[in-house]
């Protein structure tokens, strides 16, 4: 009688114990996943952030006039740097969506000088910025889907008792702020 | 009684089956929703992927739409290139040619792999040098097959791989060279035709619709590189 209580015990234990590892496996791949989708949005940012000043340099050869754009721009270029290079999730958010501005103000500039849209080098220069904006958004869609999947699993019981004894915490969404969804896109 | 309702299930079953084929009915690398693309220039555009397949891995798949229904051309060219699984899956190797005629819209979608070879600014040009000039006379056919071709010549060169035919040249400076490009069009077509495939061991099924021996290299990763344009 007494070794069946035994056995049963052991049985419960071993069970939990699986269910133990198999979900902090789980959540650490999860977590490493949210990672590198992070790290992909930055790339992006960052490939963005070495587009822009061939970019406005381009511009720059037509629109003399627009000093106010051109430095908007590379302040809030540089800020994103460096908060990319501090790895401050919220401050990223922040100076991306500045960043983002500037550089609709200047596409609405763009717009004055038909001569310079006509050009071949800034055709192609707006093609790898529109093509990198569609990439940012990608990389961002992606991750907050794997924030939105691993803060499912943490806020769910059992396993957020799991996620708390192991310590792995909710992620950030990166958000779209208002005024960056009426922000036009870069096109033609 | 009980026969026909067995047969009436049958149907039922065939019926589903139907549906699901029409809902993503890829003819080989080939999706003509729209209806533009002749059924002959479809074997010989899928005779020149089935190629560009075997020679380097590279799925390119063309599609055309009736609609977008709303939404973006950059989110649904995205959605069709993961969904569908273009590309190998270590090499990243896929592209999507997407044309929706109705909207006017275009795009040509570059995975991970192909985006060193094919930058953005290249997919753009190809856009407007081949695609988007005869896309503005309604000529979707003619751009679709120039763009494809110009876009697998451009994808087998960055493998180094010759395929067997000519890159063709933009439209403007074209005078010599259509021949040789409906030459290469039609021996393509003969080649496709009851003769038999003298070249390429064809799987077969290209001509019926439905499934054929084409299978897409098994999803390779898609970041959102490429170009859109509208005309």
């Amino acid at each position: 009688m007494k070794s069946t209580l035994v056995l049963i015990v052991l049985a419960a234990i071993f069970a939990i114990g699986s269910f133990f590892v198999g979900t902090f496996n789980k959540l650490q791949v999860m977590d490493e996943n949210v990672s590198a989708n992070w790290a992909q949005v930055e790339n992006q940012l960052k490939r963005r952030n070495d587009l822009i000043p061939n970019f406005v340099n381009t511009v720059k050869g037509y629109a003399t006039h627009e000093k106010e754009v051109f430095t908007n721009i590379a302040d809030a270029r540089a800020k994103l740097s460096g908060s990319m290079n501090s790895n401050d999730i919220k401050a990223v958010q922040r100076n991306t969506s500045e960043l983002n501005s500037a550089l609709s103000r200047l596409l609405a500039v763009v717009e004055n000088y038909p001569q310079l849209k006509a050009d071949k080098s800034f055709i192609a220069l707006q093609d790898e910025l529109a093509g990198t904006e569609n990439r940012i958004a990608i990389a961002r869609r992606d991750y907050n889907e794997s924030v939105k999947s691993i803060n499912a699993l943490i806020r769910t019981f059992p396993t957020a008792l799991v996620a708390s004894i192991s310590g792995i915490k909710q992620r950030d969404y990166f958000e779209i702020t208002e005024t960056e969804k009426q922000t036009p896109k870069v096109e033609f | 009684m009980k026969k026909c309702l067995l047969t009436f299930f049958f149907l039922f079953l065939a019926s589903i089956q139907a549906f699901c084929f029409e809902a993503l009915n890829f003819n080989g690398f080939i999706l003509d929703e729209a209806n533009v693309i002749s059924p002959e220039n479809e074997i010989a555009l899928n005779q020149v992927l089935y190629e560009l397949q075997t020679k380097t891995k590279a799925d390119v798949a063309v599609v055309t739409l009736k609609t977008l229904q709303g939404e973006v051309i950059e989110d649904v060219s995205l959605k069709i290139a993961r969904e569908n699984k273009l590309g190998d899956k270590k090499l990243n190797n896929g592209a999507l040619i997407l044309v929706v005629p109705n909207d006017r819209k275009a795009r040509i979608e570059i995975g991970y792999g192909l985006e060193g070879a094919l930058n953005d600014s290249k997919a753009g040009r190809i856009l407007d040098e081949y695609m988007i000039p005869y896309f503005k006379e309604e000529n979707y056919e003619e751009g679709i097959i120039k763009g494809t071709l110009v876009l697998a010549s451009e994808i087998a060169e960055s493998y180094g791989v010759k395929l067997s035919f000519d890159k063709p040249v933009p439209p403007e400076r074209e005078d010599n060279s259509d021949i040789l490009f409906i030459i290469i069009l039609l021996l393509l077509l003969f080649m496709g035709g009851p003769g038999g495939f003298i070249f390429f061991g064809l799987p077969g099924g290209f001509r019926g619709g439905g499934s054929s021996g084409i299978r897409f290299g098994g999803g390779g990763g898609f970041g959102g590189g490429g170009a859109s344009r509208g005309w």
